[in-house]
């Protein structure tokens, strides 16, 4: 039996497809339940006598809420469609911005008029990338001779998850370069072009 | 005194809001829903000054609710509560009319002020960052921005139809269609 490189492609996309299911399931069991019941625990800890007794057990449930929503975001981003397919860039730009860090988006090229298999490799970077910007982030997109080109760079606070953005690139038929300078690092992707990749209007 | 009512799917956070707010003076829980049809029934038989409703009420968007509860003839404020009071639910908050966003898990006084305020007019949340209005502009048609305009400046949608010379009911639809465009920028949350 022959396995082609577009065999392999279209397997981790299944395998991709299937894993952010679960995770989104995931998600969502987090926020309907474990999420709501510290909420409500809050509510019947302010509802009770005050003292130092209950401060203390405020803070460390209040704690433990914020904990579980941020699980639950990170295995369910912000716009992600429940079919396992990634955000988008405008989707994870705007999560970016939600916790202050600054991101210009220089879009040459419609994320969303990719195929399925380029759009997992794109979100792959930029799960990668924009969680290691501290204040500053650019996605840049453009079409260069037959090739969808996606720049991220990030004025790095934490290490960046690299290994694994790598690898998926690679099984979805791309190529990842990766520059760390300084206190920054840079992301460039490169994916032969299919079909169409729309230019922005 | 402040007439409260409760909108929440979840039991346990409806019995904790109940038993916050019954231990407050100057408000008084009047009643809850745990579902959309709940709501109206639950409005005729209180008439709330102010309802905490949930971001999400099964099967519905709270945004969708809130804009369906201040349809009503003398609506309530509305007090929207969630997971998610973030700046980025600034936009499709005041576009669907809720009054003020208070996040959920913050502490009883700070609810309790937030109802307040809102009974009293004046906003809770945070305010709309320069650059999610210029993303959210960009996800909309011409005929959309005046109307969101004048719903940021929190003009009632009667007022807003008079200031660009068309009918309620055409803002409310733009309305309608502006929360659909900006869905990408919020909570998509299943419970």
């Amino acid at each position: 039996m022959t396995t082609t490189p577009s065999d392999v492609r279209a397997a981790a996309v299944r395998c991709l497809t299937a894993t952010q299911r679960e995770r989104r399931r995931l998600g969502a069991r987090l926020h309907a339940g474990a999420a709501q019941e510290l909420t409500a625990a809050l509510l019947d800890l302010d509802a009770g006598p005050p003292g130092p007794g209950q401060a203390r057990a405020r803070d460390a449930v209040h704690r433990a809420l914020v904990e579980v929503r941020e699980v639950s975001q990170e295995l369910r981003p912000l716009g992600a469609p429940d079919d396992g397919g990634p955000p988008g860039v405008g989707a994870r730009a705007a999560a970016a911005r939600r916790r202050g860090v600054t991101v210009d988006l220089e879009l040459h090229v419609d994320d969303a008029a990719l195929d399925l298999g380029d759009r997992l490799a794109v979100d792959a970077v930029l799960e990668a990338g924009l969680p290691a910007a501290g204040r500053h982030a650019t996605v840049a997109s453009s079409d260069e001779a037959g090739e969808v080109v996606l720049r991220v760079h990030a004025d790095r606070a934490r290490p960046p998850a690299l290994a694994a953005a790598e690898d998926l690139v690679l099984l979805l038929g791309g190529a990842l370069a990766v520059r760390e300078h300084g206190d920054d690092v840079d992301l460039v992707l490169r994916l032969a072009q299919r079909d169409a990749a729309a230019p922005v209007a | 005194m402040i007439r409260a009512a409760i909108v929440d799917d979840h039991p346990a956070l409806r019995a904790g809001l109940e038993a916050v707010l019954r231990a407050e003076p100057g408000i008084v829980p009047v009643g809850s829903a745990a579902t959309v049809p709940e709501i109206w029934p639950l409005l005729q038989r209180t008439k709330p000054d102010v309802i905490v409703l949930d971001y999400h009420i099964p099967p519905e968007d709270g945004l969708l609710v809130c804009q369906q509860i201040k349809e009503q003839l003398l609506a309530p404020k509305v007090l929207l509560y969630t997971a998610y009071a973030s700046s980025s639910l600034a936009i499709p908050a005041a576009v669907a009319g809720a009054d003020g966003v208070l996040s959920k898990g913050v502490e009883a006084r700070e609810l309790y002020e937030a109802i307040r305020r809102v009974s009293r007019g004046q906003p809770v949340g945070a305010p709309v960052p320069p650059e999610l209005l210029q993303d959210a502009q960009a996800q909309l048609e011409a005929e959309h921005l005046p109307v969101l305009d004048g719903l940021l400046r929190g003009e009632a949608p009667a007022a807003v139809a008079s200031a660009i010379g068309t009918d309620v009911t055409t803002v409310r639809a733009l309305a309608r269609d502006i929360l659909r465009r900006l869905r990408v920028a919020v909570p998509e949350v299943s419970a």
